[in-house]
């Protein structure tokens, strides 16, 4: 018998959904501050940072250190932001479609992860060639949303309360512990098929399975953007954004749409999870919880239901974790990143790039 | 009682005090994901207070109470006008900040935990918890339950009834604080030992899941939705890892079945109906 700790700490895990369907109109968001304050605020933390960071480099000048140098830490620290924060960006996006088009937070999207992650281990060890391998654990990826969509939204949809939050974290509970039946409560070590040599630009180092990650993780996004601007799909989806009945009424096929919603949602978190594998050489059963943690954060920080939003706010958030970590401490991350989440949803809940509204005009 | 069950029981009357932190929010439609950050508050402040100035342990757990009920009405006076999904994250992110300061400040032993003098038994914690479920039953049976209701289902129907929606709001997000700063008062005297990192996320959404999965509508659901979550893991230890996927299936058949939890009001109504026949 373990203590009490264990009993609490051994099972779920969550996010969370709105309360209901709010009005058509967007979420309610009472903005009693004028976006200026937004600016002010954003403006003040951005000081905190120079500050931390000049800070930093006057020490490191009397130590002798020439400024050179210190601009050369500070860009790397930048480039390992923009590396990390390209995961959460992938998150922050799959978590955005579904609150922006359905209202409905999916608590499964760290399962999604992990399993994009673990699964594509599962088949390189296999022995897969590794395009076999990511196709493989996508495709499963994809099929597991498409069956949390049925126990999930199907349901929402005839009931306004709080169904969805909790099969999709039973979903949760139930792809993590399969994947600690499969693959043991350890972490794994993730191996890689990318050369783990690093690039240098002059002083500066950039690991190429981080470069990679980056530019596939904005690929994906600007490629699901542009593929749901022009598509019939893509104007399904932003008329169920609008009003779902009235999108009904008009012809469109709602269950297939929201269906198609969570697939992408479902790749681009197993995206995420394939790229941390790859980024970081191992995956773990509870690779989702912290990412998706500051997933979420970014998503509200780019402004909830915002696809450009999700993406400024990943990177944002992945500097800001990266910069306290080096001038702070790394026990510092959490609070730091979460007393900038608190301070932006209590002044700022819009975000830095608008509402749901200004996401359905954009897409 | 054998230590074994022993331990079960305070850490299922804990869980059921905790449960009903998260019902009262839920009762007016909030959805609180930051029970563990009051819990936490409660726990260290009880702490605290026992180390400072080593008071009879009734004051240190009222203390603990306090001080929660104080977090927890700062909290609902700054996001008083968030709305739904703002709200939960927002409790969120005050939880994860709590966690995060307490385990950074070195006063409270940082991340190696706390020593909490005084130690209080069972008993003690059956008598807090049945206060608890008296207090919540008692509460639900006069208008102010009345009002609860009345918000979750329509929060502008009953504005236009003259219910003041905010403070109502408010009202029930403070009690449930305080019924999370208790059990935090008691676990930290019970197990005289305290952990920033146990007062996580996964407590919080355990706290709403033992109220969604027993039934927001009645007050009987908590209890039943707690003691169902922290018993049938235990009565299903033979099952070792599967048994985690059993209560992930569990949870989503039950959904699909039992939408607004094990316990509603029509249930309860048929119970009586049969009962008086």
């Amino acid at each position: 018998m373990g203590g009490p700790r264990d009993v609490w700490q051994e099972d779920i895990y969550s996010w969370l959904r709105p309360k209901g369907r709010q009005s058509d109109a967007g979420l309610e968001v009472k903005r009693p501050i004028p976006v200026e304050f937004c600016e002010v605020a954003l403006s003040l933390e951005i000081k905190l940072m120079e500050l931390t960071v000049s800070r930093e480099l006057s020490m490191r000048r009397r130590s002798g250190q020439s400024v050179t140098e210190d601009l050369v830490v500070v860009a790397q620290q930048v480039i390992n932001g923009l590396m990390l924060g390209s995961i959460y960006v992938l998150v922050a996006v799959a978590f955005t479609l579904t609150i922006g088009m359905l209202n409905f937070l999916n608590f499964s999207i760290p399962g999604l992860f992990m399993l994009g992650g673990v699964l594509s281990y599962a088949f390189l060890r296999a022995g897969f060639h590794w395009s076999i391998a990511f196709g493989l654990a996508l495709l499963v990826s994809a099929a597991c949303s498409l069956l949390i969509e049925r126990f999930t939204y199907r349901w929402l949809r005839q009931s306004s309360h709080h169904i969805p939050l909790v099969s999709s974290l039973g979903f949760l509970i139930l792809l993590e512990n399969s994947a600690i039946i499969g693959f043991g409560s350890e972490a794994i070590r993730y191996p890689s098929p990318l050369p783990t040599a690093d690039l240098h630009f002059g002083r500066l180092l950039v690991s190429v399975p981080q470069l990679l990650g980056l530019a596939v993780a904005l690929t994906s996004v600007v490629v699901m953007h542009s593929t749901l601007k022009r598509s019939k799909l893509g104007r399904g989806i932003r008329s169920i954004a609008e009003n779902s009945r009235t999108a009904e009424m008009l012809g469109v096929d709602v269950g297939k749409t929201v269906s198609s919603i969570y697939i992408i949602g479902g790749l681009l978190a197993s995206i995420g999870g394939i790229l941390f594998g790859l980024s970081y050489l191992q995956v773990s059963w509870n690779m989702g919880q912290e990412v998706a943690a500051k997933g979420l954060s970014a998503m509200v920080l780019g402004g909830m239901g915002n696809v450009w939003g999700a993406v400024v706010g990943g990177f944002i958030v992945g500097l800001i974790e990266v910069l306290a970590i080096a001038y702070i401490s790394s026990d510092a991350v959490n609070a730091v990143v979460y007393s900038t989440l608190l301070a932006l949803l209590v002044w700022c809940p819009g975000g830095l790039l608008g509402n749901r509204t200004s996401m359905i005009e954009r897409m | 009682m054998s230590g074994y069950s022993s331990q079960i029981a305070a850490h299922l009357l804990i869980s059921v005090i905790i449960a009903y932190a998260a019902y009262l929010p839920l009762a007016t439609g909030q959805l609180n994901l930051g029970v563990a950050s009051y819990v936490a508050i409660g726990a260290y402040a009880s702490a605290i207070v026992s180390v400072k100035f080593a008071l009879p342990i009734l004051l240190c757990i009222i203390s603990g109470t306090a001080c929660a009920t104080v977090a927890a009405f700062l909290v609902a006076v700054t996001i008083a006008r968030m709305d739904g999904i703002y709200f939960s994250l927002a409790t969120f992110a005050f939880a994860e900040v709590v966690a995060a300061a307490l385990i950074n400040s070195v006063a409270v032993g940082g991340a190696s935990g706390f020593a909490v003098p005084g130690y209080i038994g069972l008993y003690s914690i059956a008598a807090a918890a049945i206060l608890v479920i008296v207090l919540v039953a008692y509460l639900m049976s006069t208008r102010l339950g009345l009002v609860f209701t009345a918000v979750r289902n329509d929060e502008r129907a009953a504005a236009i009834f003259g219910v003041e929606v905010p403070s109502v709001k408010m009202l029930s997000l403070v009690l449930g604080g305080a019924f999370a700063g208790l059990a935090g008062s008691l676990y930290g005297h019970h197990y005289s030992y305290i952990e920033a990192q146990n007062f996580n996320f996964l407590l919080s959404s355990n706290a709403v899941l033992f109220v969604l999965l027993g039934g927001a509508q009645t007050w009987w659901g908590p209890l039943l939705g707690a003691s169902a979550i922290t018993l049938l893991p235990e009565l299903m230890r033979a099952g070792g890892e599967w048994r985690y996927i059993g209560f992930g299936t569990t949870m989503v058949i039950l959904m699909v079945c039992r939408p607004e939890g094990l316990l509603t009001r029509s249930v309860i109504r048929r119970l009586r109906l049969s009962a008086a026949r």
